[in-house]
């Protein structure tokens, strides 16, 4: 799945550390989703989502 | 660069191989006949002290890594608690046995102590998974412990066929801890690897 995280992220001038404590999670598991090696569940992906807020198809997309 | 900074900056590993190393060395000097009861409970004793420094290191990692959640901690300190309580309850039974010489349901306590830190880790681990938030987090840890799993299912069967064919001595069941820790540490290795590697393509 490819998603626009780090682009997102970008615009708002976050680090991953910033995003990662405003998910309650780690930095590590920011890396991972942003980069595509792991896809979120469904209540991470909506997290994401009302934080951006943004519907999910907007930041995640389909190969 | 201070003593407690440089011990804290060591790799987790490195201190799981100071134990492991100690461990193997009691083992090989016991059964060498070089060392008997008490030194081998004492030398166990010694190398236990890197247990702490282990889970310093490992939290100072994790850290750095931003991964040291709650959950960690918590499952750091259980997993602490066990291995020290692994190591005396060892020696408590050991020293009870070689002082004593107990028969019958007291031997049967005594051979049983020890065991009862591996049920507390198993429910430390149960308790990580439920209480970790960070479900990348624990699909890595549910990752770990299936390839020690799955690593512990080929050691010891590939080593049970051996010993029925009569090619190879016979291995006490305890060392399927040893085994299934070995893997779980792999697992770790090999997910970090592969993380470093991805982040630098």
């Amino acid at each position: 799945m490819k998603n626009r995280l780090k682009v997102l992220r970008a615009e708002r001038d976050w680090s991953q550390q910033d995003l990662a404590e405003r998910l309650g999670v780690s930095r590590q598991s920011v890396n991972a989703v942003e980069t595509g090696k792991y896809d979120p569940s469904l209540p991470l992906a909506f997290r994401i989502a009302d934080l951006f807020e943004l519907p999910i198809e907007a930041i995640f997309q389909r190969d | 660069m201070s003593l407690a900074a440089r011990i804290s900056g060591r790799q987790p590993l490195v201190w799981a191989a100071v134990f492991a190393g100690g461990l193997a060395l009691t083992a090989w000097l016991e059964r060498s006949g070089r060392i008997g009861w008490p030194w081998n409970v004492a030398l166990i004793a010694l190398f236990a002290l890197s247990l702490p420094l282990m889970r310093t290191a490992s939290l100072n990692r994790a850290s750095g890594c931003g991964t040291a959640t709650l959950a960690l901690r918590a499952y750091q300190n259980r997993s602490l608690v066990w291995a020290l309580s692994y190591v005396a309850l060892l020696g408590v039974a050991l020293t009870a046995r070689n002082t004593w010489h107990p028969a019958g349901p007291v031997l049967w306590l005594l051979a049983l102590l020890p065991s009862l830190t591996i049920a507390y880790y198993v429910w430390a681990l149960g308790r990580y998974l439920a209480e970790e938030d960070d479900e990348y987090q624990r699909m890595r840890q549910v990752n770990s412990a299936l390839i020690a799993t799955g690593l512990l299912l080929v050691v010891a069967s590939t080593w049970g066929f051996l010993e029925t064919f009569g090619v190879a001595p016979h291995v006490e069941g305890w060392w399927s801890v040893a085994v299934w820790a070995v893997g779980l540490g792999l697992g770790n290795l090999v997910q970090t690897l592969r993380e470093r590697q991805d982040d630098a393509a």
